[in-house]
């Protein structure tokens, strides 16, 4: 109390000064961000991811169709699908992380589409927990202005960074650079080991009982890859262990066997992302009547 | 427990409270000691036993060479410091140099390797054996009594030297000269705000929002194989940017350490004078990581017999000093080749002087210097980024080669963005008379860096010179 007191009566007028200016920043801001809302991307993968997480977790409505998976998934552009899917897809992450996050969240949907290409990824168990348990997530839950979607560098380039995508529409790598992406993708599917496999199958078992249980249904989905890394020893094995774990008879899925072109070997070029885009909807749709009839 | 975390405010909210109580005035020393322990305590049991061995180990042999009358003795004491500090240094980085996962996991050395780095030991190692030498020099203010004679007082008051919260992660590296002789009862009255305020609010900003910012960029960019597919142009901005990154988060994490320090009522010595002016590689060096080039000249250069034994053991001695503080970083050969790029620049630098003396005196000259500077270190930062010099070169090769591939605008535009902070940081202090008539309105700049502090902040994470 005693040094409350002496801090009262200290002179701090520019300590004082920049706090009351820092104060008013701030609430003009949030006046701002209230009432024009812009769409803004992330500046990067991982915020992408938590712009993603954050925007799910905090809409009043629960989708009724969410899509877990990698960045591989992220080339079923949201822009496509009907509104009552959510892309919740994580760049550099696993299909596991996606689904931690529906389960710590609470908010489920009514079906899950999983990617299996994600599943060779092990999850990353701590992400999520320091998502939705930390004081930042009251924070942000509460104060819409500190959360990533409304950082003021986004929201401020937003317009500008709008037209340049071109980017990804004009990507390319030099035949040598992709050549060597396909070695490194092939080096890393070789490297898992049939435990590891194993492994993953099991804690996905864990997750569909549990998701299961509360009565939502999964689909398993594989995104279309560069068709030398689908002949892989190893993408047999586990494709094989998973129909064995994961029957046809009891679970749905969705395939494409189309030859597809691909950025660097794992992801869909832009054009090759709308076209499976527009079949994955149409396949749901299909799928979904013959389940209903 | 990182400064910007949850856990750290509550930390420091409490440790701040007990130490200015009236009814605790006396104990205040006990209360940042016990304060400082906990806050690294935090990081694990092992690091912890070790600091705690380090400092009685230096406590013991400082207050030997402080005490014995026979100068062989003190010699003795001083040597057995000396080596038990750069011994343990030298171990822990062999071990981390070694813990490639070349080993079969049934190999015996697996268990030495399973023994990370200790957080702050490359720090604390250095502060040993300032304290051994700073006695044995006897450096201190005559009139300042400050090698107790009661072995608990200086083994209480080397605790507090070596443990202190604000600077035994990261530095900045204090001497015991400078120290020491500031223990003594601190008022709450007498705490400069203004100065701390400054220092944290400036210190967060670089920290949070520009270099975790700019990590967003970096961390994934920069890895092997994503880098391989980017443009020569944007694989320049990400260099650039990661030097600005390697910038503020040092500098940020000094800055706090100031600020936190003086709430306390210590005054640590700055470690960053706004290195990026440099016009020269000496210049460089005399503004970036101050305690650290302050601690090699005057612990190892001037040792080795500095300037005044000819040109060329002047050399020698440089590229020796500048060798030793790259592999202070780690024993590796990017390390080692950082060290000496370094060492080999300013003895070229010296040549160069020496020939043309005057020349470096034109504006055009110092400008172009100023370019050349700033280029050669920023590349020298990539060593900080990749572990492995092949990823370097390959990282480097790819900026010839990548000439036809699409620029990221994306990347370009956030590294340019977040670079922005520091390069007015930098104009600020080149230019800091034309500001002088505004300087009544610095608290607006105040209010913007706290804004963007609460609402423009990158994730969370660790401090790049954690790892060292």
């Amino acid at each position: 109390m005693a040094l409350l007191l002496h801090l009262s009566i200290l002179d701090f007028d520019m300590i004082k000064k920049s706090l009351l200016t820092a104060s008013v920043l701030i609430i003009a801001y949030w006046l701002y961000v209230t009432f024009v809302p812009v769409n803004t991307r992330g500046q990067s993968f991982y915020q992408a991811n938590s712009i993603r997480t954050e925007q799910f977790i905090f809409q009043e409505q629960i989708c009724r169709k969410v899509i877990v998976g990698t960045s591989l998934s992220l080339m079923i552009f949201q822009d496509s699908l009907p509104s009552d899917f959510y892309n919740l897809s994580l760049a550099g992450m696993s299909t596991f992380d996606g689904l931690r996050m529906l389960q710590l969240s609470q908010k489920l949907p009514d079906y899950i589409f999983v990617e299996i290409n994600g599943l060779l990824k092990k999850e990353n168990p701590h992400y999520f927990q320091k998502t939705l348990t930390t004081p930042s997530y009251e924070i942000h839950k509460y104060f819409s202005f500190t959360r990533e979607e409304n950082f003021p560098a986004i929201v401020t380039t937003s317009s500008l960074r709008k037209n340049w995508y071109p980017y990804l529409k004009n990507y390319h790598v030099p035949e040598g650079i992709f050549l060597e992406f396909i070695q490194g993708s092939k080096i890393m599917i070789a490297s898992i080991t049939e435990q590891q496999l194993n492994e993953s199958v099991n804690i996905l078992k864990s997750y569909t009982d549990y998701f299961e249980s509360k009565g939502v249904k999964i689909i398993f989905f594989e995104m279309p890859i560069n068709h030398s890394l689908l002949e892989e020893p190893n993408t047999f094995i586990f494709r094989k262990v998973l129909y064995k774990n994961f029957p046809h008879d009891r679970y749905s899925y969705i395939t494409y066997n189309k030859k597809v072109k691909t950025m660097d070997g794992l992801h869909l070029t832009e054009k090759e992302g709308m076209e499976y885009s527009s079949f994955f909807r149409k396949e749901v749709e299909r799928q979904l009547e013959l389940a209903i009839e | 427990m990182l400064f910007n975390s949850f856990p750290f405010l509550l930390f420091l909210l409490t440790v701040f409270s007990l130490y200015y109580l009236s009814f605790l005035k006396k104990y205040q020393i006990i209360v940042l000691i016990a304060g400082s322990l906990f806050f690294y305590a935090w990081e694990g049991a092992h690091p912890f036993i070790l600091l705690i061995v380090s400092i009685v180990v230096n406590a013991f042999a400082s207050y030997q060479v402080a005490q014995t009358v026979n100068t062989r003795i003190k010699i003795f004491y001083l040597i057995v410091g000396i080596v038990y500090n750069v011994g343990l240094l030298t171990s822990f980085k062999l071990l981390q140099s070694l813990n490639t996962g070349s080993f079969s996991i049934y190999h015996p050395i697996n268990f030495l390797l399973s023994l990370s780095l200790p957080i702050g030991l490359s720090f604390y190692c250095l502060q040993g054996i300032s304290l051994l030498v700073d006695v044995f020099r006897n450096d201190f203010n005559e009139r300042t009594k400050v090698i107790p004679s009661s072995p608990i007082q200086h083994l209480t008051r080397s605790l507090l030297f070596i443990s202190f919260f604000p600077h035994s992660l990261a530095g900045p590296i204090v001497r015991a000269y400078n120290f020491l002789p500031q223990i003594s009862e601190k008022k709450f009255n007498q705490i400069d705000w203004e100065y701390c305020f400054r220092k944290l609010v400036i210190g967060y900003f670089l920290k949070m929002v520009v270099a975790d910012n700019l990590k967003h960029q970096t961390l994934v960019f920069m890895e092997y194989p994503n880098f391989l597919s980017l443009s020569g142009l944007t694989l320049v901005f990400l260099t650039l940017g990661f030097a600005c990154q390697v910038f503020a988060d040092f500098a940020g994490y000094s800055s706090i350490a100031l600020g936190l320090a003086g709430l306390f009522g210590y005054q640590l010595k700055r470690n960053f004078n706004f290195p990026y002016l440099a016009t020269s590689f000496s210049e460089f060096w005399q503004r970036w990581h101050i305690s650290l080039s302050t601690f090699l000249k005057l612990y190892v250069y001037k040792p080795l017999g500095g300037s005044k034994k000819g040109n060329a053991r002047t050399a020698l001695n440089i590229l020796l000093t500048m060798i030793i503080g790259g592999l202070w970083h780690g024993l590796s050969w990017v390390y080692l080749g950082w060290g000496t790029l370094h060492g080999l620049f300013l003895v070229l630098e010296r040549f160069i002087n020496k020939v043309l003396p005057s020349k470096n005196k034109l504006p055009w000259v110092k400008g172009f210097s100023w370019i050349i500077i700033f280029l050669l270190i920023s590349f020298s930062c990539l060593c900080f980024r990749y572990s492995s010099h092949f990823f370097l070169l390959r990282y480097l090769q790819h900026i010839y080669n990548n000439q036809i591939t699409t620029h990221n605008y994306d990347i370009i535009l956030f590294i340019i963005m977040y670079s922005i902070p520091v390069i007015l940081y930098h104009l600020y202090a080149k230019y800091h008379a034309a500001f002088i008539t505004i300087q009544k309105y610095n608290f607006i700049v105040f209010a913007i860096m706290i804004f963007l502090i609460i609402t423009n902040s990158g994730p969370a994470s660790s401090f790049i010179y954690f790892r060292f």
